[in-house]
Formats: structure tokens, sequence, C-alpha cells
């Protein structure tokens, strides 16, 4: 009978799923800081982006305060960020990827980083913020847009999931040759 | 190519509506086709744990004689057609649509040319690239790209490029899995990586197919879904007026209630009533591939380094006690006959098959389920045997006899058979073989003897054979289909593809 290599548990995909959210969250939010920093000067730009999308164009005034800024702009950054992860390893275990081959899943990672990039920035500004369109220039569409999902984002989310394998209770590379055969038959044993 | 207006005429939008239905049908059959064997590899062996990617949470248990048939993934309806393990089903509908769309590609790509619609698509510069990517640049920044006539750079060249690159690549590849042209044009394949890269390739653009869907579908909806409907639906250019908008959203919904309803249909009918879906199908998909494909000889000759060294088996042992008995004595008494519609039935043993003039050949086995491995084999032709037996004129068919109870499946089916038209047999690489890899044929592999038909599909070369019948009509047979898998699988009787 065949060995279960991967179990599908909707805790395990939650708690998991959160978990590598929240790093790949954390690891893109500094180097979108740093590459604001480089880019636009400013350090708080992507705080403000994000607090925006509550508070709305008041929160990308210098005057709006920078402390709830922060405060808002992380929350919400850390619950999306969440909320992907959670799709992300949701969509490893619906097609028994959780335990695919560690490039396979870094590549994975890249292009639900695009596709997340694509959500937020093409679907979800134009829709819903459309006072951030003129805002975002081409330098930081490139870098703290698209770049950072497909190379930080993403990729980490894959790191998080080759690192603990959630949902991973056996190795499917393990498989040996069908008894009885050529491979796994002596010579005396053949015919 | 300044101020086109090429506007969207009937046959452009009835092309597009059909393309979508044959597309989505050809992604469901195809994701059906993939669970048979729900793994992809780079290497012909298709070496067990050697595969790149792999779409089951399952994997074969070591020291134990597992079979191909215990790594197949059933998927859900939802997402497959028809779904629940019909992988026969699954590759009709995937051939029945296939006809469909290629026809549909053949009408657009013949009348595109024939008109000016081909600027729509062609790119007539090298321009295109840098404007392309002026437009990319454009959607970055969250802006309209500057309007082509009627594309812009980077739509024409996706659409250029789904046209004309992907799909006549997924025909190419599609077709170099087939054991009837891989058979006869063994560098084929080759032209892709082998038949599993051709696999692979096949796979990947199924996934670039929905990507492009997801992306244009998108697109379309960002640009305005009633301006896009009222141009593929009515063909309206320019801005249209409310009720023609008002129209073309309801003919856009009922077309595409009609694309869902067809869907249901397939899907719905192949579970409840699959003979009869079968039956259906196979009126529609059969008779070209016999045409096109069945009558294409096998001339494989792979070095020996080329044997794969894992070989698969398929199906378990049988149970059947003459047999059992035949096997603990290394098959000494067994004793294979031809019979029926000849003039010279034959009785002959192991040894008096092994004095019969033999063909040693090392091919590539193709399964239905999608992997595929090298051997060797020897033993007679089938014209060896035919030619001594000497057949009747009425006799059309072989049917291959086995010692296959098909335990697994309780005996309610019967023993497993097999059905070949003469002109298969007649084939050069068509030989019963009794050795493998210059072994005695492994009781897993179909000892004593076996089928070979280098030009087909696994399923067909039939293991564990018993004897040989020469019939005139096999409609009494089983269940009258050609074959158990095609009586119980709702499988096709020729299996060049």
């Amino acid at each position: 009978m065949a060995v279960i290599v991967e179990k599908r548990d909707i805790d395990s995909v939650f708690v998991h799923g959160s978990i590598a959210g929240l790093i790949a969250g954390l690891v893109l939010g500094v180097t979108t800081v740093i590459g604001s920093l480089l880019l636009t000067g400013s350090a708080s730009w992507p705080f403000r982006f994000a607090a925006s999308f509550i508070a709305g164009p008041d929160a990308l005034d210098p005057g709006f305060p920078l402390g709830a800024a922060l405060l808002l702009g992380s929350a919400i950054h850390f619950a999306l960020a969440a909320v992907f992860g959670v799709v992300f390893v949701g969509l490893l275990a619906l097609t028994c990827q959780l335990s695919a081959r560690a490039w396979l899943l870094v590549l994975y990672g890249s292009v639900f980083g695009f596709g997340v990039w694509e959500i937020d920035f093409l679907v979800a500004v134009p829709t819903f913020f459309p006072f951030l369109v003129g805002r975002i220039d081409l330098g930081t569409q490139l870098w703290n847009g698209v770049l950072s999902y497909v190379v930080i984002y993403g990729p980490v989310l894959a790191v998080y999931v080759i690192a603990v394998r959630p949902g991973v209770i056996g190795d499917w590379r393990a498989v040996g040759p069908p008894a009885g055969t050529f491979a796994s038959l002596g010579d005396e044993d053949r015919g | 190519m300044e101020n086109l207006d090429l506007g969207f005429p009937l046959w452009v939008r009835l092309t597009h509506f059909f393309n979508i239905l044959f597309l989505s049908l050809l992604i469901r059959s195809g994701i059906e086709i993939l669970g048979g064997h729900p793994m992809l590899y780079w290497n012909d062996h298709s070496t067990p744990g050697s595969e790149w990617v792999r779409f089951t949470r399952k994997r074969m248990p070591a020291g134990e004689l597992w079979t191909a048939e215990d790594e197949k993934q059933p998927y859900s309806p939802l997402v497959a057609l028809p779904g629940r393990d019909h992988l026969g089903l699954g590759r009709y509908w995937h051939f029945a649509a296939l006809a469909g769309w290629i026809v549909t590609g053949a009408v657009y790509v013949l009348l595109l040319f024939a008109s000016p619609q081909w600027q729509r698509l062609v790119p007539t510069s090298f321009d295109i690239f840098p404007k392309a990517a002026e437009a990319a640049l454009a959607y970055f920044q969250l802006q309209s790209p500057p309007a082509g006539e009627p594309y812009n750079a980077l739509q024409q060249l996706v659409y250029f490029g789904v046209i004309f690159v992907l799909s006549p690549l997924q025909i190419a590849t599609g077709l170099a899995m087939s054991p009837a042209v891989a058979g006869r044009f063994p560098w084929y394949p080759r032209l892709f990586g082998g038949r599993q890269a051709a696999r692979s390739i096949h796979f990947l653009g199924l996934i670039a197919f929905i990507v492009f869907i997801v992306h244009h579908t998108a697109l379309v909806i960002a640009d305005g879904l009633t301006k896009g409907l009222s141009k593929i639906v009515l063909g309206v250019s320019g801005e249209s007026t409310p009720a023609e908008a008002a129209v073309a959203v309801a003919i856009g919904i009922l077309g595409l209630a009609a694309i869902v309803a067809i869907h249901i249909w397939a899907t719905h009918g192949s579970l409840v009533d699959p003979r009869r879906m079968q039956n259906r199908l196979q009126r529609l998909v059969d008779p070209p591939q016999r045409l096109l494909l069945q009558g294409l000889e096998s001339r494989q000759a792979y070095p020996p380094g080329a044997i794969s060294p894992v070989p698969r088996p398929n199906g378990r042992p049988p149970h059947d006690r003459d047999w059992q008995i035949l096997a603990a004595d290394s098959f000494r008494g067994f004793t294979f006959e031809v019979s029926g519609l000849v003039e010279q039935p034959l009785r002959l043993t192991l040894d008096d098959l092994r004095t019969l003039p033999a063909v040693s050949q090392t091919t590539k086995h193709v399964c239905i389920q999608g992997w595929s491995q090298v051997a060797s084999w020897k033993g007679p032709t089938l014209t060896e045997l035919l030619e001594r037996a000497r057949p009747l004129p009425e006799a059309r068919y072989l049917l291959f006899r086995t010692f296959d109870d098909k335990w697994e499946h309780a005996g309610e089916h019967g023993y497993f058979y097999g059905v070949v038209d003469r002109d298969l047999a007649r084939h050069p690489q068509s030989i019963l073989a009794y050795e493998m890899n210059g072994e005695q044929l492994p009781v897993p592999f179909g000892a004593p003897l076996r089928l070979r038909l280098e030009s087909q599909l696994g399923y067909k070369m039939v293991k564990w054979v018993r004897s040989i019948e020469l019939v005139a009509d096999y409609s009494t047979v089983g269940e009258g289909k050609g074959g158990w898998r095609e009586d119980v699988l709702y499988y096709s009787q020729i299996a060049p593809i």
C-alpha cells in the first residue's frame, strides 16, 4: 500500500502560513524601508503608504502623526503578510507541494510573490485606493513593488516551508524499486 | 498601419467563443490525464523518485510489489473532466476537444491571413520589443500604455506568442507523446529532450495557458467589462450605446452559461453513464486516430545502454490456480495455443516457441498513465506465428486470452483479455516476448509470455498470455469493446497516442 508523505491539516496551514507570512513580511518590511530610504530619502513612506489603506490619503501627509502611521502601517502590513502566507501554504497543501523540491518551492514563492504584487498594486490600489495611483514612482514600483515581492517576500515564504516542511510526514524520494522486479531481485531470484 | 479600424468581425467573435469552450475542455481533461501518473520527469526512464514535480501525497513502499496503477491520483470533477479516476474518458474528452480546438484554430488562422485582420496580431517590426517594454513599464506605473491599433505592443506580442508559439508547441509536444509517432520517428521526441521532457513542456504549456487566461480576463475587466464584451460579442468598435452594452452583457452571460452547461453535461454524463459517453466519443475520436496514426510502424532500436534501471511493472500477477502451478515449475508445463479461424491450430510449449525465429528489440514502453521506460524484448513475431497457423480470410482480429484473473477486482469483470487488429499484428515489432532485458520474462512483467506492440500504449500489450484466438468479430467477447481495459476502464480499442 502506498505511503502518505503529506497530510492536509487546516490548523497546520493556518499556523505555519501565518508564521511564514509574518517572517516574510518582516524581511519584506525591512527591505522596503531601506529601499524607500535609498530611493526617496524617507523611511516613513512605506508605513504611511500602508496606513493610508485605512486612514485614507491623510496618512500620506507629513502632518499625519508618525507614531500612528508606524503603528497602523505595520499592523496592516503584517496582517496582509500573514493572510498571504496562509494562502501560500494553503495552495501548496491543496496541490500536494509541501514536500516539493527546494528549488521548486523557491520558484513557487517567486511566482506567488509576483501574484501578490499584482493583486496589491495592479488590482487593489487602483480599485480601492485610487488616491495612491499617482503617488508611486517607477523606481518605487520596481524595487519596493515587484522586485521585493518576487525576490524577498515569496522566496522567504518558500524558505520557511523548506526549513519546516509543515504537514510533511515522509520522504517521497525514499521510494524503493517494486519487489519482484529486476531492480530489486538478485540474479538468482530472477525468472 | 495608421488608424487601423479592424473591428471584430463575426468569425473572430465565433472562433473566440469556441476557443474558450475547447480550451476549457482541454484544460480539465488534461488535469484528468495528469492524475493517471501525477509526476513529471525530464528523463525517459521515469525512475521512481526522479520526478521534478509531483501532484500526489503518496509514494510507493519499498520492499513490496507495487505497480504503476497504485500511483494514480484521482482528482475532483471540479477541476478534472470527468474526474474520479476516469483516465479513459478523460483522454477521449481531451482528443475530442483537441479536434474542435484545431478546427477552430485552423479556421481562425486561415481567415486571419485572408483578411487585414492579421495586422491585429503579427508584429511587422522589431520595434515591438522596446514598445512592449514601454507598455509593461506603463502598467507598472498603473497607467494605460499608449493605445495600439488595435492592441498595444505588449498585448500584440503576448497574443502572437499564444497563438503562434504556445498553441503549436502544445500540439507538437502532445504528438511527441504518441508511441506510434515516436516509434516510427524516434528522432521526433528528441527535439523536445525526450518523451518525458515533451510531457513536462506540455504541462508547462497548460500552466502558461491558465496564466494567460487569468491575466487576459483581468485586463478586460480592468479596461471595462461592458466595453470588452461589446467588442467581442457584438463587434462594436468605439463606444457602445447603453442598449448595445446591455445586449452584449446578456449574450456574454448566456455564452458562458452554455459553456458551463456543456462542462456539467460532459462531467455528469461521463460519471453516470460512462459506457454511453465512451460510445459517443469513440465515434468521434477513434476514426481520425486510426487513419492518421494506427498504421505507423515502429522502428525503434535503442542501444543496450539505454535500458531503464528501474522498470515499472503494471498490474498484479494472477491468482489463477493453473498459472500458479505453472509458475511454481518455471512454466515448464505451459502450452500456448493459437486457435479459432485458422487452418492450422498450434499448440506450443515455451521450448517450442524458443525454437522459432526470434526478434530482439530494445524499445520504449509508453504507458497510458504517462510514464515510460526502455527495455529489451525477445520472442517470435506475431507474423511468424500467423504464418504457421494460416488464418482464414475472415479472421480480422487476434483475441489474446490470459491467466490474469484480475483478482484485484474480485473477478467481477472476468479474465483480462485484449484484441489486436491483424494489420497491427503484422508490424515487424509486434512480437510475443518470452525474454526481457536478456532474462526469462519476470513474473511482474507478464511471464510466461507477453505481447509487445511497439506503436501502441502499454495497456494493449497483454501480459500473462495463455492463448491467441483468431476471430472475425469481438463484439460478443466481454463487454464487446475490444479488451478488458476497454470494457472496464472505457479505454479505446486502439492506442497509438
